[in-house]
């Protein structure tokens, strides 16, 4: 796996379901570096012998981060999504990368909402899992 | 060292607008708050690996430590690591290039400290530990 170029297909939230429908999926397994359940993407490290097959329902709190990023961001200007990949650990996870104008201290207001909502309503470690990285425009 | 002098170093480096700084304004900021997570955690009793599995470890306990404060700042710090590993090596990936957005992050950094240090009381470090020993417990009963 080479970095995250490969990884970076910008696409749009609404279609985040169907691009992504077999490769997200999540797959859990005890991690023995600290002996607790860890996530990876069922195609990112298929030679783990861990691993052992858990669908964690990721899917459906993709399109509830779009509907929340829409709620808590009133000039949210595009919102897309990228698996991200960490080179250091090999984690993965779903940025949903957001564009925003605006002052930048009521963005920073705007992610807390968001944050606040989306923790209050997404378990771990689905929450995660899915990412806001948002950027002003 | 005193992981919050990265912060200084973040606002050194803001005072000149150019794509190098303000990708390594997001690195710090997240290392200064990352960092002072780690400390919080060693403080209650918890051995953090000093090394990259230690992000991971991080997570998991605060994220499921059972207060809503640190659990959310968890999820800003989540968010400011993948931001960093924008800045770090994704080279064709302008938005961490700008000025603002980096500005930003180091007002998240410092947000997200300030969550952190406003439990470090020895009580509110008790909380934690229960709730992440809590966690832990389950975790093992499950496997």
């Amino acid at each position: 796996m080479g970095g995250g170029q490969g990884f970076n297909n910008a696409l749009n939230c609404s279609s985040i379901l169907n691009a992504y429908s077999n490769k997200i999926e999540l797959i859990g397994y005890p991690d023995e570096r600290w002996n607790m359940p860890r996530l990876v993407f069922i195609d990112g490290d298929e030679s783990d012998p861990n691993n052992y097959g858990m669908n964690h329902r990721l899917i459906q709190y993709l399109a509830f981060a779009e509907d929340l990023i829409r709620k808590h961001f009133p000039s949210v200007d595009r919102i897309s999504s990228s698996i991200e990949y960490n080179p250091e650990t090999n984690d993965k996870w779903v940025s949903i990368d957001v564009e925003v104008t605006g002052d930048m201290n009521q963005v920073i207001e705007w992610e807390g909402s968001f944050v606040k909502e989306w923790v209050a309503s997404v378990p771990y470690p689905e929450r995660n899992k899915i990412r806001l990285s948002c950027d002003i425009i | 060292m005193n992981p919050r002098d990265f912060l200084q170093i973040a606002n050194d480096l803001l005072r000149s607008d150019n794509p190098a700084n303000s990708r390594t304004v997001f690195n710090r900021s997240y290392y200064a708050a990352y960092n002072v997570c780690v400390d919080l955690l060693k403080g209650a009793g918890f051995k953090i690996y000093e090394s990259a599995a230690g992000h991971g470890q991080v997570n998991n306990y605060l994220g499921n430590c059972g207060i809503r404060d640190l659990e959310e700042a968890q999820m800003k710090l989540a968010n400011l690591m993948s931001q960093r590993i924008k800045a770090d090596y994704r080279m064709h990936e302008p938005s961490v290039e700008k000025y603002i957005n980096a500005k930003k992050a180091l007002k998240t950094s410092e947000n997200i400290i300030q969550i952190f240090d406003s439990y470090v009381s020895n009580s509110e470090k008790k909380k934690m530990a229960k709730g992440i020993n809590d966690y832990l417990k389950k975790i093992h009963s499950a496997s």
